[in-house]
């Protein structure tokens, strides 16, 4: 080159000059011709430079960032502490089903692509291979060429059972029991009552709490059935609920859906104790179980352990009801309980214990250690505390440890209600059917594991 | 909602947000990967170097203070990972081959050296000019080659760069220049 200006052109293609010198460049170019060819193969190699190749992140880059850091015990507590925040501000600014909600699409988010396609693709599949064979029963030809119907063999063994013939459940009898009724102080059977009056004259005209919310009114007619009353606000909160229910059998998210499930099922078990007619509740009940099952995940979970729970009750009910195909799905929930990590989290180990004690698990080790964990975790304090209370009063009870904390939970919720008899700041219609539920744990629900 | 700036996932990942570090992850992680990338031409080291780098940050976010951009503080730890790599046995910089980058799926080239549609003889040369290219920038003194990957591929700004390195803006200048200058004259020897 020539031109003796030792001009610096790599930093004037970049724009990195000072103003002052990228304008005597500018000056400059036109009258040198060494300038200009240097000027074009500065460009053209920094250009071949800025098109070398590429990659993009492998799809599982970001898990396996996660997974190296799960060996990190610093990582696991704050992952565990984040958790338990990020459940608070969702339970606290939409309400505890959207937290169940928004962890299972979070797991299907995280699920490798393909994971993620069969669960959609097995929903799907699974929703419409029940709507086309519900009604299907193979055909055999008898030797003189007319069709005869085959009964299918009962999935579920002995639970196999026509619902007409289902004697009283447990639950049906104990929560109209004086005996039984009479577990909880009289200041928590005060307490239930205010709640419930408050919660019925909230009633909508439709039938409906929350305005319309299937979460909401299905959590109060739960609430409403744990007491044992069955009269016209339940009526109308289940007639309600049905018409809410998809073709496909689903009641909203995996959570919600299994809340109405339940109470369709407990609905259905008082109806049958007073022989009443249970036609068209269990047609919805059936439909809403096969979606549950249709919507398991291959590893026996239904995405969150809250949502795990409340559908394995649900399918619970339906084994107690004698319902086909119940079984299964209590069953690969057990085998998928029994591997779950669950960290030391009362709302986590209080779901797992529910989830575990309504498939019939029974392993005293795995039991006492989560249960352990509740305890301690149990704070007084914060508006989402009603369903924890909830959860955890159900865990312990099933396990036959109300004991344990039972008369203490009883005690901070009668004090946390208000005077028009509601709970929660603000005002919830959710929280204080939560509230009503952990109080009625007594005589609403019977012991299902007995841990020593 | 509003996206929160790098600074933010960073104090909030140093009150225990676990999930402003995913965030983090995945906001940078193909930058980051292909900083690596340039420097190796291979995609599983460059996957490697990138995890171990969001370990790191994962574990010095207690010490983070927010006084430079956090792409400043995250390619300034790649960096010395890149450095102690390069002095542990074996990690030397590897030669690229014609075939390793055929298995590459991600590759671009841009129109500036492959044309909308370049005939069979033209894919060639162009092929044969990025390995080329690749090659020269590999025989760059280390210290350019960084100055190189970070202002050309990462596209940062001279002060960034130096801030990185930890070096004057005006070496920065001065190893970017040379760096140019003793490309041109290799690639001129190749042609």
């Amino acid at each position: 080159m020539a031109c003796t200006r030792n001009l610096d052109l790599v930093a004037y293609v970049k724009g990195e000059m000072v103003p002052s010198e990228a304008e005597a460049v500018r000056l400059h170019l036109p009258a040198c011709v060494d300038c200009q060819e240097e000027l074009g193969s500065v460009e053209e190699l920094l250009g071949g430079i800025g098109s070398l190749p590429s990659v993009a992140p492998s799809e599982e880059f970001a898990a396996r960032v996660t997974r190296a850091l799960g060996a990190d015990a610093g990582y696991v507590k704050l992952a565990r502490e984040t958790r338990r925040k990020d459940r608070e501000q969702t339970i606290r600014q939409h309400g505890w089903w959207a937290w169940a909600g928004k962890s299972m699409k979070d797991r299907m988010r995280s699920a490798p692509g393909w994971v993620a396609a069969a669960a959609v693709y097995l929903i799907t599949f699974g929703a419409l291979a029940w709507v086309l064979l519900k009604d299907y029963k193979p055909s055999t030809a008898t030797p003189n060429g007319t069709n005869t119907s085959v009964t299918r063999p009962a999935p579920d063994g002995d639970l196999e059972k026509p619902p007409s013939t289902v004697a009283k459940l447990p639950f049906v009898e104990s929560r109209t029991s004086a005996t039984a009724r009479a577990q909880v102080t009289p200041e928590a059977a005060k307490a239930i009552g205010r709640g419930l009056a408050w919660l019925v004259a909230r009633q909508g005209k439709d039938g409906s709490w929350g305005a319309g919310s299937v979460p909401t009114t299905a959590i109060v007619a739960l609430a409403l059935l744990g007491d044992g009353q069955r009269g016209d606000a339940t009526k109308r909160a289940m007639a309600w609920l049905r018409t809410k229910q998809r073709k496909d059998g689903a009641f909203d998210d995996f959570y919600a859906h299994a809340l109405a499930t339940v109470a369709l099922g407990e609905d259905i078990a008082f109806a049958l104790a007073d022989r009443a007619d249970t036609a068209e509740a269990l047609k919805a009940l059936e439909s809403a179980l096969a979606f549950s099952r249709t919507a398991q995940f291959s590893d026996g979970s239904w995405g969150a352990l809250e949502a795990t729970a409340r559908n394995v009750q649900a399918q619970r009910l339906g084994a107690q009801l004698g319902l086909h195909g119940c079984q299964v799905p209590l069953e690969r929930a057990q085998a998928y309980l029994d591997k779950a990590n669950v960290g030391d989290d009362l709302g986590d180990d209080a779901a797992w214990l529910l989830a575990y004690a309504s498939t019939g698990g029974a392993a005293a080790e795995q039991v006492e250690r989560h249960r352990a964990h509740i305890q301690p975790n149990l704070r007084p304090s914060g508006r989402s505390a009603t369903s924890y209370w909830w959860l955890a009063m159900d865990a312990i009870q099933l396990t036959g440890r109300r004991a344990d904390f039972g008369g203490f939970v009883s005690t901070i919720l009668c004090a946390q209600q208000a005077s028009d008899g509601s709970w929660g700041a603000p005002v919830s219609e959710a929280d204080s059917a939560a509230a009503l539920l952990a109080l009625e744990a007594p005589y609403r629900l019977p012991v299902t594991v007995q841990v020593k | 909602m509003v996206e929160r700036n790098d600074t933010e996932l960073m104090l909030d990942l140093k009150r225990g947000n676990v999930n402003a570090f995913n965030e983090l992850v995945l906001r940078h992680q193909q930058p980051l990967i292909n900083f690596f990338y340039r420097l190796t031409w291979d995609r599983q080291a460059s996957e490697d170097s990138a995890q171990e780098v969001f370990l790191r940050i994962f574990r010095h976010a207690h010490d983070y203070e927010p006084r430079a951009k956090f792409t400043t503080f995250m390619y300034r730890i790649a960096r010395n990972l890149w450095i102690d790599r390069l002095r542990s046995a074996g990690a030397a910089p590897k030669t690229v081959s014609l075939d390793q980058s055929a298995e590459d799926d991600d590759r671009k080239m841009s129109a500036s050296l492959a044309g909308d549609e370049p005939s069979a003889q033209e894919n060639l040369e162009n092929r044969e000019m990025i390995e080329a290219l690749k090659k020269a920038i590999e025989r760059l003194p280390e210290e350019q080659r960084m100055v190189i990957v970070l202002a050309e591929h990462q596209g940062m700004r001279y002060q960034e760069v130096a801030e990185v390195l930890d070096i004057p803006v005006g070496t920065v200048k001065s190893r970017m220049h040379a760096a140019v200058a003793k490309l041109r004259e290799l690639m001129t020897a190749r042609s």
